[in-house]
């Protein structure tokens, strides 16, 4: 049986303090940036023995050995740093990484060169212990599908129908191509956060910097079999132990027994 | 995603490898175009080599067939990963595509 679906997301604790580690050397702006945020940095050559407080990774580009060392202890998550530093970066992903969840935040033009999804989900199987496949797969199967839908339709603002017909695909791929080109929405954020939520289940929540929607009217929807668009919601509330949007429609939390 | 089309006889073989995805859709187009000269055929993705796929990809599968079926040809869908076969089983697409395990 499915527990009841939450009416809130469980934002963790933020009294602790975060230390953001970067590789590079730290620009004014960065320095500035940390100060207001409240974050200390450390040299991520440098990382002591034992460590009393949560540390997050950041460095710039699309580096999937640094993004997997990231989200791997002692880290507890991986910032990419765009061409303003830290600018864009949702409170979200502080705090999680802050209270020892795991925290992930990409810019949009980087999920086309790195494997978020795959990246994200062999992080949350081993840091939160899923044991079962079958867990492990559906946590696979929704992540892609709520990354997709905040890259596609969230960050880039391209609507589902285009890829209804063959023309309307040449139309999306060329609006996709237009929309990556502009640096103001490749450099939007898709974020990953997760944490516990209660004993027995985690909850993953997948951020864009969109327009956000309305997660009930787009559930309502029904959709054809043969379909060639607009599966992704309805194969994530099949898949998790409940779904719900937050942020204006801009951040769906799916939460999945362990 | 890459993709490597082999055709013998009356079949033809497209090995799919790396994420079928949002991500995917320019090469799917250089596989569609490809794909186009092929009339009367049967053409199996072979998907052992896929790590992944989402909706998006999905979708992408249906427009080929939507495409293929335009020349006469038919799409068979071979040797899924478990993660893959287990998206394809939830969103019903044996309803619409031949899968072989």
């Amino acid at each position: 049986m499915r527990p009841p679906l939450p009416t809130a997301y469980c934002s963790p604790a933020t009294t602790a303090r975060l230390l953001l580690a970067v590789d590079d050397s730290v620009s004014p702006d960065l320095s500035d940036q940390c100060g207001i945020l409240g974050l200390a940095l450390i040299n991520a050559d440098r990382i002591p023995d034992r460590l009393e407080v949560a540390m997050a990774l950041a460095c710039s580009g699309q580096d999937t050995q640094a993004i997997r060392r990231g989200l791997s202890a002692p880290f507890t998550g991986f910032i990419e740093l765009g061409p303003e530093g830290l600018l864009g970066v949702g409170m979200r992903t502080f705090e999680t990484a802050r209270a020892g969840g795991l925290a992930l935040s990409l810019l949009t033009s980087t999920t086309f060169g790195v494997s978020m999804v795959e990246l994200a989900s062999e992080a949350i199987t081993r840091r939160f212990r899923v044991t079962s496949a079958d867990t492990a797969m559906m946590i696979e199967i929704c992540l892609a599908e709520a990354i997709g839908n905040a890259v596609i339709h969230g960050n880039l603002g391209i609507p589902d129908h285009l890829r209804a017909t063959p023309k309307g695909f040449e139309d999306f791929r060329g609006i996709m191509r237009e929309r990556l080109a502009d640096p103001a929405l490749a450099g939007r954020r898709i974020e990953v956060n997760v944490t516990d939520f209660g004993p027995d289940h985690l909850a993953i929540a997948v951020s864009d910097q969109g327009r956000g929607f309305d997660l009930d009217a787009c559930l309502a929807r029904g959709i054809n079999t043969d379909a060639k668009s607009g599966r992704g919601l309805g194969l994530i509330r099949k898949a998790c132990a409940s779904v719900l949007a937050e942020d204006g429609g801009s951040t769906l939390v799916m939460t999945f027994a362990r | 995603m890459q993709f490597r089309v082999k055709e013998e006889g009356g079949t033809v073989q497209v090995a799919l490898e790396g994420q079928l995805n949002f991500a995917a859709n320019e090469d799917f187009q250089a596989l569609l175009t490809q794909l186009g000269g092929f009339k009367n055929k049967t053409v199996i993705f072979e998907m052992a080599g896929l790590t992944h796929i989402d909706s998006v990809g999905l979708g992408l599968l249906y427009i080929a067939r939507e495409d293929l079926s335009e020349v006469g040809a038919t799409i068979t869908l071979a040797h899924p990963r478990d993660n893959v076969f287990r998206m394809l089983e939830l969103t019903e697409a044996q309803k619409t595509f031949e899968i072989r395990r």
